[in-house]
């Protein structure tokens, strides 16, 4: 039996003033995946996440949540079980960080105490003292910082569902990449079910366990991030993926763990992290103008040697 | 850092030598026998003795040569300088009164001449100016207002005061005047509390239907076009014949002249600014805000109480701050229309021809508006939103 999945579309369109925003969508999202939709700007990945908590209705078509037909839920109590996190984060600039990550627990009739102690996780969780923020205004945080309280305050109802319109959008590259890693490790410890929306491809290969590629309100791919980059279904999808860059971005999927090879004769002068991807060892190599790199683990033991013919190799399990 | 040549600061350097020009070529005070008889003015040294006036020129020079190359420290010594001189103008009139009219003249009158005031107007300027320059300024500089005031409400309570004409008009209307300040007061509140009413259903209604922005913003710009008598005069004719018409209202007290029109006018001055700074504040939350505040699942209700409102409040309150001022200025004139006020002693003291009868009527009035503009101001400023300062 397969497991019913978290949200299910099913043939979803809506329409503004008769334009189509989203034209007869179906996708199936299972628990414990980070979705990520992605395409160019206006083409419906904003509209698609609204549907799914209501701050839209859908013009035809059904969505259901866990097995519930939304159409039938109070929207303020669907939402409250749906974290929800947006690009300029819209936090409260007249509420302290505390007040603002207490919100949904506040909504959802939680005791002081508890809320205390949620925020107090939460802030922990994304790396920032609860000593030092909890009593700071929106104002007086970084752009990187306000988005960790954005993210914090979407997680603070313990959502099983996880909304992200863009949250990293207005960052600069260096916070927005350390804001993904950070995404990806909490993911690993709470293992929510995470729709995330971005127009950034690569973005989208790094964060998710499947990509849905969206155009003109359709859906024109659902796939893995490996299989999107091997078999792109049309031509939107190629440009999409960035012709001459596929290389590299279907080897930035690949860990080093997968195709090294066992240690023999002299370790090689130049190292590569087990945890590393092809991609940072081929960088390497070339770098070092070597064709053969040491793995080593993260003590810094020696554990296999990656030749660079080991790259063309079909991975190992 | 301290420039070692810093430039002089002109605009203390003008106001000083204004005074002193006005101080050394007009009246300072003058004296009058009786109410009817006209005045005879005296110069600054006539006035106050040498003793005094120099004290006041020196005072006033040294300032002057302070902002001739300011820096921080001149700028605290000029700063109590000014203090001190707008404390002792009370001080100086009472020695005046002293100097000039003798306990058994009873009918004798002191008057505040061209000299007076001006050290009084400019005495204030200057201390703008002084506060302006020191970032931020030392809390002492509230001295000088509460001390003009303290010692004044001092010498009047003592006598020392009680034959300047100002308070000779005053005793003898003594409960007149409170009664003035009741009737002001009620009228400005009853305007205000109508206007809120009104204007924040409207305001909410501009909110709700867009389509009706226009209309509604098009009729209170309309209503601000007439001028305030026009309106008064306009509305005589309509509220006496429903009056007539239905002695239920005359009952209530509503008559062609009186309160009932002047609420009635003075309600439609207000609501301009209460519904465009109500509906702009509102409407100027951020989307995202918003977007957010429903996307955590708090209803429309609770998205209004607890974001929009408080995001708005700063400059709703602005709105009614500027409302109430307008109110404190019209009700004087809705005297005319028999509303009661400190307007009434304005317009007798112009019929009369007594200055100082228009004194007793606009200074209050002055003085409640400056006093609704302060505590507006601080509500606003402890509404604002997020860090403070
Ligand atoms: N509230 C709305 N009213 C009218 N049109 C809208 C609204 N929201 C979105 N649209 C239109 O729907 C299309 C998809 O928008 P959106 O989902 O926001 O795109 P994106 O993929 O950039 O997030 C766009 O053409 C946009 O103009
Ligand atoms: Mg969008």
């Amino acid at each position: 039996m397969t497991p019913t999945p978290m949200i299910e579309l099913s043939h979803v369109s809506r329409l503004f003033d008769n334009a189509v925003a989203v034209d007869d969508i179906s996708l199936q999202i299972n628990s414990g995946e980070l979705c990520v939709i992605v395409g160019t700007s206006g083409c419906g990945k904003s509209t698609t996440l609204r549907l799914l908590n209501k701050l839209i209705s859908c013009s035809s078509g059904n969505i259901r949540i866990d097995g519930e037909d939304i159409a039938g839920l109070d929207a303020k109590l669907l939402r409250r079980r749906m974290g929800y996190a947006i690009q300029n984060t819209g936090l409260f600039p007249h509420w302290s960080v505390e007040r603002n990550i207490g919100v949904v627990p506040t909504l959802l009739g939680w005791s002081p105490e508890k809320i205390k102690a949620r925020v107090h996780e939460l802030l922990e969780l994304l790396s920032l003292p609860y000593a030092e923020f909890a009593h700071k205004f929106p104002s007086q945080l970084s752009g990187g910082q306000a988005q960790r309280v954005g993210v914090a305050r979407a997680l603070a109802g313990d959502p099983d569902i996880l909304l992200m319109d863009e949250p990293f959008g207005a960052l600069d590259p260096i916070t927005r990449d350390s804001l993904q890693n950070e995404l990806l490790r909490i993911q690993s410890q709470i293992n929510k079910t995470i729709v995330f929306v971005t127009h950034d491809i690569d973005e989208a290969l790094k964060l998710a366990t499947r990509i849905v590629v969206m155009d003109k309100g359709r859906i024109v791919q659902h796939d893995t991030p490996a299989n999107l980059l091997d078999r792109p279904v049309n031509e939107f999808v190629q440009s999409l993926l960035g012709q001459n860059e596929r290389g590299l971005k279907r080897a930035s999927l690949e860990p080093v763990k997968t195709h090294m090879q066992a240690l023999s004769g002299d370790l090689p002068e130049h190292s590569v992290n087990v945890d590393d991807t092809l991609r940072q060892a081929m960088s390497l190599m070339y770098w070092h103008r070597t064709d053969i790199l040491c793995v080593r683990d993260a003590d810094n033991h020696a554990v296999g040697l990656l030749p660079m013919r080991a790259l063309l190799d079909s991975p190992t399990a | 850092m301290e420039s070692p040549r810093s430039t002089p600061n002109r605009v203390v350097l003008t106001l000083v030598c204004i005074v002193l020009a006005v101080l050394l070529l007009a009246d300072f005070a003058s004296v009058q026998a009786n109410r009817i008889v006209p005045g005879q003015g005296l110069g600054l040294f006539k006035a106050l003795g040498s003793v005094w006036a120099s004290g006041l020129i020196a005072g006033l020079l040294a300032i002057a040569a302070l902002a001739w190359r300011p820096n921080p420290l001149r700028y605290r010594l000029m700063l109590a300088l000014v203090v001190l001189l707008l404390c002792q103008l009370p001080l100086s009139l009472a020695w005046f009164i002293h100097l000039h009219i003798a306990d058994d003249q009873p009918y004798a009158r002191a008057g505040i001449a061209a000299g007076g005031w001006t050290l009084l107007f400019i005495g204030s300027l200057l201390l703008i100016e002084c506060r302006q320059r020191m970032q931020p300024a030392p809390f002492w500089w509230r001295a000088a207002p509460l001390g003009l005031v303290l010692i004044s409400a001092w010498l009047i309570y003592s006598g020392d005061l009680a034959a300047l004409s100002l308070l000779r008009e005053y005793s003898s209307r003594r409960s007149e005047f409170w009664q003035a300040l009741a009737g002001h007061l009620s009228l400005v509140g009853g305007a205000l509390l109508g206007s809120l009413i009104i204007g924040l259903l409207l305001a909410w209604l501009t909110l709700r239907v867009p389509r009706l922005q226009r209309p509604i913003f098009g009729l209170l710009n309309f209503f601000q076009t007439i001028p305030s008598l026009a309106l008064f005069g306009l509305l005589i004719a309509p509220l006496s014949y429903l009056a007539n018409k239905y002695p239920v209202l005359q009952g209530l007290g509503i008559h062609g002249i009186g309160w009932a029109p002047a609420i009635i006018a003075l309600v439609a001055y207000s609501l301009l600014p209460v519904v465009r700074n109500t509906s702009v504040a509102l409407s100027g939350v951020a989307p995202a805000v918003i977007e957010s505040a429903h996307g955590m699942g708090m209803s429309s209700w609770q998205v209004l109480r607890q974001v929009r409102v408080p995001l708005a409040l700063p400059v709703i309150i602005e709105g009614i701050r500027i409302t109430t001022i307008q109110a404190i200025g019209l009700v004087a004139v809705a005297a005319l229309i028999g509303a009661s006020g400190f307007g009434s002693f304005i317009f007798q003291g112009l019929g009369q021809g007594a200055m100082d009868l228009v004194l007793l009527g606009a200074l209050p009035t002055i003085f409640l508006a400056l006093l609704a503009d302060a505590l507006f101001s601080a509500l606003a400023r402890h509404c604002q939103p997020g860090v403070r300062a």
